[in-house]
């Protein structure tokens, strides 16, 4: 069974005056441990998809099912609950905490759902370990590059083991280097920890990394591709 | 919660200038309230107890219709019954017999209307520091005739010094004018103009004689240890003596119990003012933290934080900023307030003018604890208030939108 579901998925803007169609008839399944790129032009619907099987934005139209959930219709705090613990973040520019260290952001999450003390030091340690920050646990954000930032982003996703990571333009403003080591760290912990990831993304680095590459256009499902292996 | 306790500590240092900026104006503030709360609190105090010490008491008693009609006749008929009584009152401090007449006081330069208090020394030195207020001579001076105890002012406008002779011209308890000369033995300045222009003083037994009676009393000043009880004393008396006028210090001087009363109450008003002040400068600030951090905000709302959490997080940074500023600044205000306790502030230079509103020129200021904790309290309060705005417009955001700002 797919981990989400999207059916007949609208997003209209202005719909009783002159609409706006940011998302059409969209019927998509992710399933668990895929590692998937949402592509398209600028104004094709990629951040407003991601924003619907995000639980930060609504549907017009048609239903976001997480597990057999339809996300769309939980209360508002009841779906901030559902983001806190089952879905990780990794923002376009990192979106650290300036005044926490790269370990207190990671923790963060997990002492958000009141996870044990020991648990969240341990976990979080771990998931920076993993992203090859272990010697920066320590440091702030401003003491870290773009790319070690990112990487503390993906670990402050990953570290309460939600259900997915979805990923808005994670690459977008790291150079080459830094992004094919994000890209490289993402790929292993997709496969390590079976996390299912979703990314939009513009860079052709990413999308020859993705192992399925949804292309949108004006809102519409242009193709789903899939690749072998 | 701890992790929102150490969240919001930790932005509070985030714009370091900005936060020392607004804890130094909370700082300031709430100093100088304290300040003038200590300044206005020891004005009242003094002047209650200036006018308590120096005429007023804490209850007199007179006959019927004394007060109202100011008849050198109506002398205390229950004089006998008073003593005993007087003598039973648990919180009683002391009690002086005065006699009292008013007339008019000539030199050969100036001669004025005045109110003529026939004082035995021994009797008010149980509830009257007046003696404190002679800046020259000897008070009520035993060793010469006809003693008179003017004040400076009045001296300066007689033209008289220590040793010069007056004219006091009154009516006796029949009705008939009588004069009589008097030597001035001493001087005096209160702080109060009016009581200084208005009063003069006599030996009890001198002004008894030309009034024609050893007996004739027109007042008992009674002093109590406790003076919030003076009211509830005086109806006790009011009954017991029928044919007296039993009164306390709230009925005698309503303008005092004004003060007393409702200086504490003014005194707050002014504090809430600073306070509301510094809540837009708070306001101001908070709302810039949040506008600067709307990315933050979104990014926190995003991963899950749910919104009572971020508003808590608004509120408490505001209430670190606002307790900090304010315990410092009721640290400097005590500080300050205490450094003037003993030594007392001292507005000689405004001395005439204070004066004329019976106020003393050295100012001693009073802090209380209960004023301490409700500034503190108010400091709070007003620090949660003003981060209100800010907060809502936190949890107003959209997430998907402000975290792509």
């Amino acid at each position: 069974m797919p981990i989400i579901q999207t059916k007949k998925l609208y997003k209209i803007y202005n719909e009783d005056t002159i609409p706006v169609y940011a998302l059409k008839d969209l019927n998509l399944d992710f399933e668990v441990g895929e590692f998937t790129t949402i592509v398209g032009p600028s104004g094709s619907g990629k951040t407003t998809l991601l924003n619907m099987i995000g639980g930060l934005d609504v549907p017009t139209r048609g239903s976001v099912l997480v597990d057999g959930t339809d996300i769309s219709t939980l209360k508002k705090n009841q779906v901030i609950n559902f983001r806190l613990h089952h879905i990780g973040f990794v923002f376009q520019s990192y979106n650290l905490i300036p005044v926490l260290t790269a370990l207190e952001n990671v923790s963060l999450i997990m002492e958000l759902q009141n996870r044990e003390k020991k648990e969240i030091r341990e976990r979080a340690i771990h998931v920076l370990e993993e992203v090859g920050l272990a010697d920066k646990l320590n440091s702030r954000p401003s003491e870290l590059s773009g790319g070690q930032q990112q990487r503390v982003a993906v670990a402050r996703a990953l570290a309460s083991r939600p259900k997915y990571v979805l990923a808005d333009e994670p690459t977008a403003n790291l150079d080459s280097k830094s992004a094919m080591n994000l890209l490289d760290i993402m790929a292993r912990l997709n496969k390590d920890e079976s996390m299912t990831f979703i990314f939009s993304t513009h860079d052709q680095r990413v999308i020859e990394r993705a192992r399925r590459v949804v292309t949108l256009v004006d809102g519409a499902l242009y193709e789903d591709l899939k690749k072998e292996g | 919660m701890k992790t929102l306790l150490l969240l919001s500590w930790k932005n509070v240092w985030r714009n370091r200038t900005r936060s020392f900026a607004l804890m130094l104006a909370i700082t300031l503030g709430i100093a100088a309230g304290l300040i003038m709360f200590g300044l206005m609190a020891g004005m009242i105090l003094q002047r209650f107890e200036g006018l308590v010490q120096n005429q007023l008491a804490h209850i007199q008693i007179h006959e019927n219709n004394y007060l109202s009609e100011q008849e050198n006749s109506l002398i205390i008929q229950d004089l006998y019954q008073i003593k005993p009584i007087l003598d039973t009152i648990s919180s009683l401090e002391g009690y002086a017999f005065r006699t009292i007449s008013n007339g008019m006081i000539a030199s050969g330069y100036y001669s004025s209307g005045i109110k003529i208090m026939g004082l035995d020394k021994k009797e008010e030195a149980s509830i009257s520091r007046f003696p404190e207020n002679i800046t020259d001579g000897t008070y009520l001076n035993d060793s010469i005739r006809n003693p008179i105890v003017i004040s400076q002012r009045l001296a300066k406008k007689l033209r008289v010094q220590i040793g010069g002779r007056l004219v006091l011209t009154f009516q006796d308890l029949d009705g008939n004018i009588t004069s009589s000369a008097f030597r001035v033995s001493s001087l005096y300045r209160t702080s109060n103009a009016n009581f200084d222009d208005a009063n003069v003083m006599v030996k009890r037994d001198d002004l008894q004689q030309l009034l024609g009676n050893n007996e004739a009393f027109h007042q008992v000043a009674i002093l109590l240890t406790d003076h919030t009880k003076a009211a509830e004393v005086a109806m006790a008396l009011d009954l017991k003596l029928p044919n007296s006028e039993v009164r306390s210090w709230e009925s005698l001087s309503p303008e005092l119990r004004i003060l007393v009363e409702q200086g504490g109450f003014i005194m707050y008003v002014f504090m809430i003012i600073i306070l509301l002040g510094l809540a837009f400068g708070i306001l101001n600030t908070m709302l810039m933290a949040v506008f600067e951090r709307i990315q933050e905000l979104g990014m926190l709302m995003s991963l899950g934080m749910q919104k009572a959490k971020i508003a808590s997080m608004i509120i408490l940074e505001t209430i670190f900023i606002a307790i900090i500023g304010g315990v410092v600044g009721i640290g400097l205000g005590i500080l300050i307030t205490k450094s003037f306790e003993t030594k007392g502030l001292d507005l000689s230079g405004f001395a005439d003018a204070l004066a004329e509103f019976g106020y003393e020129a050295i100012i001693y200021p009073e802090l209380g604890t209960e004023d301490i904790v409700i500034t503190l309290l108010l400091v709070f309060a007003t620090s949660i208030l003003s981060a209100i705005i800010p907060a809502l417009r936190a949890v107003q955001l959209n997430p998907a939108e402000a975290v792509r700002k």
